[in-house]
């Protein structure tokens, strides 16, 4: 690496640090919180032949899933700081598993291991490990 | 002729004018800015800087250097030459682009460049920290072959990716005339959005004539707004994943190949390619968007 080439690059590496740092400060660090709205509104964009059964909105606004009206699917939709992902899968395909209030699906993906769903209740959460176990019978 | 690489002396007009546009965000609420995503973006653009270093630089340098002497035409350092170099690389830069959405292999590279859900000027520095080597020796090598001296073709490549720079933008709307010859930030938010109607378009770096000779053009529709992204959005921030995200699923595919078929399929077919079609390719998002369409139409007519 040349002192030119050092140059060039620390030059950079100020330009990345300060336009974070306005961006910041302008307000940019933005985390949307995940409500029936648009977890459904993701849902029609990203998996428009997915007919939702029925919706689980997790109480800390992280995640979303939806059964599918056949039974045979599900799709988890998921934030990622301003925007929202989604993962549609069979049953079966995806592990489940419950901690606490908090159920962990493990997509097992290089972005993203897993995808916490929360519940606002035991019984909630049980209710709904029961409606996603149901899923993969 | 001397030829000065015009992208590092272009970084400081860059960070400027973002600042600009981030102020201008604010300030007109158009456009859309993520802290941590605009981040990602710096750090992809400037890990782009940093790859070639690693020795794909030296490799690119090295096949051109062994290819210009077997040169078809002796095409002089000049001006008029170097604008026919411009217009031939941006012709090149339509096909290997083309392929960087049609092919996987080369999809894993350019990918990052989609990989963000948002559509602004740091966008465009969100760079592939793998894709320069092989792609510049397919794709730029036969240019050197013909003649064109390899710092002129990296002159006129730099110049492109300049342009390319300011039509990352949600800040501008339509350009008129403009539009009919020249990529404008219309026609690239086209390439960048995930709606089917805009799936596999506008390839164009500077001139969209290509799109329009070669039936790839399709215009920005009004009433439907581009959505950023790619099919399946990474769930994360991290430059590391967003840089290797596909090929680790190449990597995975192809542990799970039971075929040269599937070999071939995984690495060479189109992106979303799977051996029992179980994944979406673009040719079937379009499919199952127009068969959805087809079914919602008579309802919405009721």
């Amino acid at each position: 690496m040349t002192g030119n080439t050092a140059v060039d690059l620390a030059i950079s590496l100020g330009g990345v640090v300060v336009l974070a740092l306005v961006s910041w400060m302008l307000g940019g660090w933005r985390t949307v919180r995940v409500d029936a709205a648009n977890a459904a509104e993701r849902l029609a964009l990203d998996e428009p032949d997915f007919a939702a059964a029925g919706w689980m909105i997790g109480a800390d606004g992280a995640a979303a899933a939806a059964t599918s009206a056949t039974g045979r699917e599900t799709v988890l939709v998921f934030r990622i700081g301003d925007g929202l992902a989604s993962r549609r899968f069979r049953h079966g395909a995806v592990g489940i598993e419950r901690r606490g209030l908090t159920l962990v699906f493990r997509v097992n993906e290089p972005s993203r291991r897993e995808v916490h769903l929360t519940a606002s209740s035991d019984a909630q959460a049980e209710q709904w490990l029961l409606q996603l176990a149901g899923q993969r019978l | 002729m001397n030829f000065p690489d015009v992208v590092t002396l272009a970084v400081p007009v860059f960070v400027l004018l973002i600042l600009i546009e981030l102020v201008a965000w604010r300030v007109t609420g158009r456009g859309r800015y993520e802290t941590r995503d605009m981040a990602a973006s710096l750090v992809m653009g400037l890990g782009n800087q940093i790859a070639p270093m690693l020795g794909g630089a030296a490799i690119l340098s090295a096949v051109w250097a062994a290819a210009y002497p077997l040169r078809l035409f002796d095409i002089p350092n000049a001006w008029w030459a170097l604008a026919i170099c411009f217009v031939l690389d941006d012709f090149r830069y339509y096909w290997s682009h083309r392929i960087a959405h049609e092919r996987r292999w080369f999809w894993a590279s350019h990918v990052v460049h989609h990989s963000s859900q948002h559509y602004n000027l740091s966008t465009a520095l969100r760079q592939t920290w793998t894709g320069d080597i092989l792609g510049g020796i397919l794709f730029k090598t036969p240019l050197v072959l013909l003649g064109f001296h390899p710092a002129m073709l990296a002159f006129a490549f730099g110049l492109n990716l300049i342009y390319q720079f300011w039509i990352h933008t949600e800040m501008i709307g339509r350009m008129g005339a403009f539009e009919m010859i020249f990529n404008t930030p219309s026609h690239h938010r086209v390439h960048h959005a995930t709606n089917p109607k805009y799936l596999d378009a506008n390839y164009a770096g500077v001139f969209i004539i290509w799109d329009k000779m070669f039936g790839t053009f399709v215009p920005e529709d009004e009433n439907e707004r581009p959505r950023y992204g790619i099919i399946k959005n990474l769930g994360s921030f991290n430059p590391f994943v967003i840089a290797f995200n596909e090929w680790l699923g190449i990597a995975r595919d192809l542990a799970s190949a039971r075929s040269w078929r599937e070999v071939v399929g995984y690495t060479l077919g189109p992106p979303g390619w799977s051996p029992d079609g179980s994944r979406l390719t673009s040719a079937r998002i379009k499919e199952r968007w127009a068969t959805v369409s087809a079914t919602e139409v008579p309802a919405a007519a009721e």
